[in-house]
């Protein structure tokens, strides 16, 4: 807890000490990446769901915040609701689908990536809307509401780095406030052994759509983010890659620990820029990583690392 | 209290129950026996809502709950522990008898039932920090059927409570369970030992290859040749 405190802490006065752009925009990347790794742990690595389904929400969100707030005039941070609401649904529909089948591991992975595609193909080929795979040019800067202040815009490295820092602080007391409760009891249960959950009268359906829903309406919030920070948007923002992606940073920073996603999202966005290697060896590269990790060290460095803990304390 | 109306069930083409019917009185012990495979745990598994029939009804308290959900069925007393201590090992003691609290409204305030509990299963209360994977196979069915207890029942369904404990171990659960059923608890009790099944019911039935082929009071039919031949060994 202390530790954890220290370092959110360190998190959120890095700018003070730090003014590397290149330091801060590897951060950015990686809180946007944290928000979407949460919030997959939420629903893979808590409630036991190999959802495949993020990049959708992702992506359609990006488009939906921007194109909300450009032709419709919404500040950015009221265009992110609709978004959210949007994932929502969105959610509710696949996940109501998956769920009433009882479909589970690889067959829910499958059929939540088949989803996927379905609206990575909507949104290639409606070219009056999405300008299909030209991608759209992103205009414009983030606007925020802050109490006394009103509403200001998001500018230059340190203000984008408080503005993902605190969405991610955001969606990981959200998630952690889901899991503190019986709610997140329940999706334990599911998780461990769904006929038992049954057994103790836990709505199954309902609470692993509710996780689905919460876990891809946060994440629609990084896509909201995302599209405005790199300032262009295409259709491989719903690609599978993503999804591949994301996963990784949940298994390699170690899935059910909601914390271990950042750290995942941090290793996987700094590794590139660490080591300069050409596109494709840099995908050797991770898979290499993920393939280790899951070998040597299936719970993930957190993971891992929360267990050697309670060794050492015993 | 309890009762089912022929019912038939399939799992993909194979046919497991074959027209089964039965009943459960209100503050009865009502045994069910049979041999491997004779659809016994099946035959829990559609009353408690977590298998769907393919013919038949289940009634509970006067009403066809044949179509209703799994966690409704909890939710007025019908509660399974199921076979084999399912119990969550990671979770302590005390989490595992909260989450068979879960599904009642009041279960913020659970003081007195914990206390009920600890008072049946002394054990459970000096162990209640410790993880559930860490007890004995008869402490752990003692906490599954605790956790039962948490729920509220007004009707007990128990798969096999006996299966692979020590002898010592059976007679301190069927002691338990004569005590439920002086409180008035009605249970329905599946067993593949007969003699412990059949000592505790009033009633009885013997399920053979997805079908009833006798039922009786439980003293009558331990007098019979067939269950004293097949399930007693005498």
């Amino acid at each position: 807890m202390i530790l954890r405190l220290v370092l959110w802490s360190a998190l959120y006065a890095l700018p003070i000490f730090v003014r590397s752009d290149f330091l801060l925009t590897i951060l950015i990347f990686t809180f946007i990446y944290g928000m979407l790794g949460v919030t997959l742990d939420l629903i893979f690595g808590f409630t036991g769901q190999l959802s495949m389904f993020h990049p959708a929400v992702f992506g359609v969100s990006a488009y939906m915040t921007y194109l909300l707030a450009s032709k419709a005039g919404l500040p950015f941070w009221l265009a992110t609701i609709p978004s959210a609401l949007t994932a929502v649904v969105l959610a509710m529909i696949v996940g109501s689908i998956c769920f009433k089948f009882r479909l589970k591991t690889f067959y829910f992975a499958v059929v939540t990536l088949a989803f996927a595609e379905v609206i990575r193909l909507v949104v290639l080929n409606w070219n009056s809307v999405t300008n299909g795979t030209l991608g759209l040019v992103v205009t414009g800067r983030p606007t925020v509401w802050l109490p006394g202040m009103g509403v200001v815009a998001i500018k230059g490295p340190v203000a984008w780095y408080y503005l993902t820092l605190v969405s991610l602080t955001l969606t990981v007391i959200v998630c952690a406030r889901c899991l503190s409760s019986w709610m997140g009891r329940c999706f334990g249960a599911i998780r461990l052994n769904e006929d038992l959950a049954r057994t103790l009268g836990i709505d199954v359906f309902r609470y692993k759509l509710a996780s689905f829903a919460v876990g891809n309406a946060l994440a629609s919030f990084a896509g909201g983010l995302y599209g405005y920070y790199t300032a262009y948007i295409d259709p491989g923002y719903l690609s599978i890659n993503q999804s591949m992606d994301v996963l990784a940073m949940v298994l390699l920073g170690g899935q059910g620990t909601l914390i271990g996603p950042i750290v995942g999202s941090l290793v996987l966005t700094s590794l590139p820029h660490v080591i300069d290697l050409r596109a494709e060896a840099r995908a050797i590269l991770y898979g290499a990583i993920l393939i280790f990790t899951i070998l040597v060290m299936p719970r993930g460095i957190v993971g891992t690392f929360n267990a050697w803990r309670a060794r050492r304390a015993a | 209290m309890l009762q089912l109306d022929a019912v038939d069930c399939h799992y993909a083409k194979v046919h497991v129950l074959r027209g089964v019917s039965l009943a459960v009185g209100a503050g009865e012990i009502v045994s069910v026996i049979g041999p491997n495979a004779a659809g016994k745990t099946t035959t829990l598994r559609v009353i408690a809502g977590l298998k769907d029939v393919s013919g038949g009804a289940v009634r509970y308290e006067g009403e066809d709950v044949t179509r209703r959900p799994a966690f409704e069925r909890v939710r007025r007393g019908l509660i399974l522990v199921p076979e084999g201590r399912q119990i969550f090992p990671r979770f302590s003691v005390l989490d595992n008898l909260l989450m068979g609290a879960y599904q009642r409204p009041d279960r913020h305030d659970l003081d007195r039932d914990l206390a009920t509990v600890y008072e049946l299963f002394p054990r459970l209360h000096e162990r209640r920090g410790q993880k559930g994977g860490s007890l004995s196979g008869g402490e752990q069915q003692m906490l599954a059927i605790a956790r039962g207890l948490m729920g509220r029942p007004r009707c007990l369904l128990l798969d096999e409570p006996s299966l692979g404990l020590a002898p010592i171990v059976v007679a301190e659960i069927g002691r338990t369970i004569k005590a439920l059923a002086a409180r008035g608890l009605t249970i329905l009790l599946v067993e593949q030992n007969a003699a412990m099944a059949l000592e505790l019911a009033d009633r009885a039935y013997v399920l053979e290859s997805g079908h009833v082929s006798l039922q009786g009071q439980a003293s009558e039919l331990r007098q019979t040749d067939v269950v004293k031949r097949l399930y007693l060994g005498a």
